[in-house]
């Protein structure tokens, strides 16, 4: 059972989060509502049947969701951006690890209410997209988009993993190399003209990634207790 | 280098053989720092003499290159959640969580305390001319120093540690912050270890004193002893060139002129001795009354 501190932990993070992760989470929502508005639009001006045979057989494909390509890695931002940057410039940090309880907890506490809130905008992104999906595409379709979209949204694992590996990174140098992983790893996730569903092969190892990053931010965090330079 | 053992043989704090360096550079080496229980120590040293690195591995935020600090018997580097809950932390400058407000920050640590005392912050708080409302960050610095003492009142640890806690503050915040902490650690039988850059809060605080200097402790006893024993005795001599330091009973000489500072654990008759047995023709020879802050320049030197 989650002990009774861990919601007063959690208490906090909202605080900090909140307008970011609310923010994000308009700027999503209306991203998705935008996407499908000018995808209504074309089928009242071209017809359905134009616009499936584009978004089907065109060469580069149209990927009409072309323009969510980085609001799940924004929302990461956003929210890893709110909750560690100021936390560990403005030495608060050391309040929280201060808490009564094992430091590894308090980080993976701090991390877990990061992903819990990633995920509940990744799940209301995916809610969007079934709905008007199936409403507007014939079913056939619905399964490809949503395998093309999955690494975006796997993306923003990785942004807010290495985000909090970074800012609770001690040494400024390390800041920088792991700054530049990121930025590569991120760039495996974050393909946006591929055919729909074209990353179906790939998912098992990106999900495999985005596991493993889910520890990095306890090795900087131990180099932190440390003191190290 | 004097060191009078404290009689008490509680230790909250022991530090043991303690050994940092910073890269290649020496903090210092083989340091033990002992705080008995019910005591309030004041830790002081010039800019760079290894505070700030003792607070940081009494707080396990930085790992000695040898030697360990225990708090309650535990290593600080591996502090239980139980030992955790009863020391209270005072971060340099009042550091707080600036985005609550007076009544989200009390929420938020209550429940990490199960003998949380809710009244003992408002209580405090309901002194300062603020809403519950308003922000950590909208406040003055004395203010968010009394949200961060009505927290650690709340929160009633065995033993605080405070970090340069007249940081910023005005001389009023000082004097209630001195005033409050001293009447609650000794109501309370509460064990405190506290540095300040302000050596005259110290006075009115601290039980026993810690005096580190680069790479060494040169003072840890009860602050009346040494202010006791340690002296300065000024005079007048004819010529401005002659070098006393070098003298086992001089701890520092200062002079201007012909004008000198002796310091010295030593008594009025010794240093007499001294100057006639040099054959140091001298005049005006006082002995001086010295605050803490005196006598800590004394010792350490004025730069």
């Amino acid at each position: 059972m989650m002990k009774r501190y861990f919601l007063h932990l959690f208490y906090k993070e909202w605080l900090k989060t909140r307008w970011a992760f609310l923010g994000t989470l308009l700027l999503g929502t209306a991203t998705i509502l935008y996407i499908f508005i000018a995808v209504e639009n074309k089928i009242t001006l071209t017809g359905a049947k134009t616009i499936l045979l584009r978004i089907l057989y065109d060469e580069p494909p149209v990927i009409y969701y072309a323009s969510f390509l980085y609001i799940p890695l924004l929302t990461a931002l956003a929210i890893g951006i709110a909750q560690y940057v100021p936390e560990v410039i403005q030495k608060r940090i050391r309040l929280t690890l201060h808490l009564p309880e094992k430091n590894n907890i308090l980080i993976s506490g701090m991390a877990g209410f990061g992903l819990i809130l990633l995920t509940l905008s990744n799940l209301l992104y995916i809610g969007l997209f079934l709905y008007y999906n199936i409403r507007l595409f014939p079913e056939e379709l619905t399964k490809p988009v949503m395998i093309s979209l999955t690494p975006w949204l796997l993306s923003s694992y990785i942004a807010y993993n290495f985000i909090a590996m970074i800012a609770m990174e001690p040494n400024k140098w390390r800041k920088v190399i792991y700054s530049v992983i990121a930025y590569y790893i991120l760039q495996l996730f974050l393909v946006g003209n591929e055919p729909h569903g074209a990353f179906r092969e790939s998912l098992p190892i990106m999900t495999l990634m985005v596991l493993l990053s889910s520890g990095l931010v306890l090795y900087s965090s131990q180099r932190f207790y440390k003191g190290e330079k | 280098m004097l060191i009078i053992q404290i009689m008490e043989l509680n230790y909250v704090i022991q530090c043991i053989n303690l050994t940092h360096y910073y890269g290649k550079k020496l903090v210092y080496e083989n340091l033990n720092i002992n705080v008995a229980e019910g005591r309030i120590l004041g830790l002081l040293g010039k800019n760079g003499a290894g505070k700030s690195t003792t607070i940081n591995i009494l707080n396990g935020f930085l790992e000695p290159r040898s030697g360990q600090c225990l708090i309650y018997g535990e290593n600080t580097q591996h502090l239980s959640p139980a030992t955790k809950r009863r020391i209270g932390y005072l971060i340099e400058g009042h550091v707080q969580y600036s985005f609550m407000n007076v009544r989200q920050i009390e929420k938020f640590y209550s429940g990490f305390y199960p003998n949380w005392k809710r009244d003992a912050y408002f209580n405090l708080i309901n002194k300062l001319k603020i809403t519950p409302h308003q922000k950590i960050s909208t406040m003055s610095c004395g203010q968010r120093a009394q949200v961060a003492l009505g927290l650690i009142l709340a929160q009633d640890p065995d033993l605080l540690i405070l970090d340069d806690f007249s940081l910023g503050l005005d001389p009023g915040y000082r004097r209630l912050f001195i005033d409050y902490m001293r009447e609650y650690a000794k109501a309370e039988k509460k064990t405190v270890f506290l540095t300040s850059h302000i050596i005259q809060d110290m006075e009115r605080l601290i039980d026993d004193i810690l005096i580190m200097d680069y790479n060494r402790v040169l003072v840890q006893s009860p602050v009346r002893d040494f202010t006791t024993r340690f002296k300065e005795f000024t005079f007048e001599l004819d010529r401005d060139d002659i070098e006393l330091k070098d003298h086992p009973l001089a701890v520092n000489v200062e002079h201007l002129r012909n004008h000198y500072e002796f310091y010295t654990y030593g008594n009025e008759n010794e240093v007499r001795q001294l100057l006639e047995n040099l054959g140091i023709a001298y005049r005006n020879f006082k002995e001086q009354p010295m605050t803490l802050e005196d006598a800590f320049i004394g010792l350490t030197g004025k730069y």
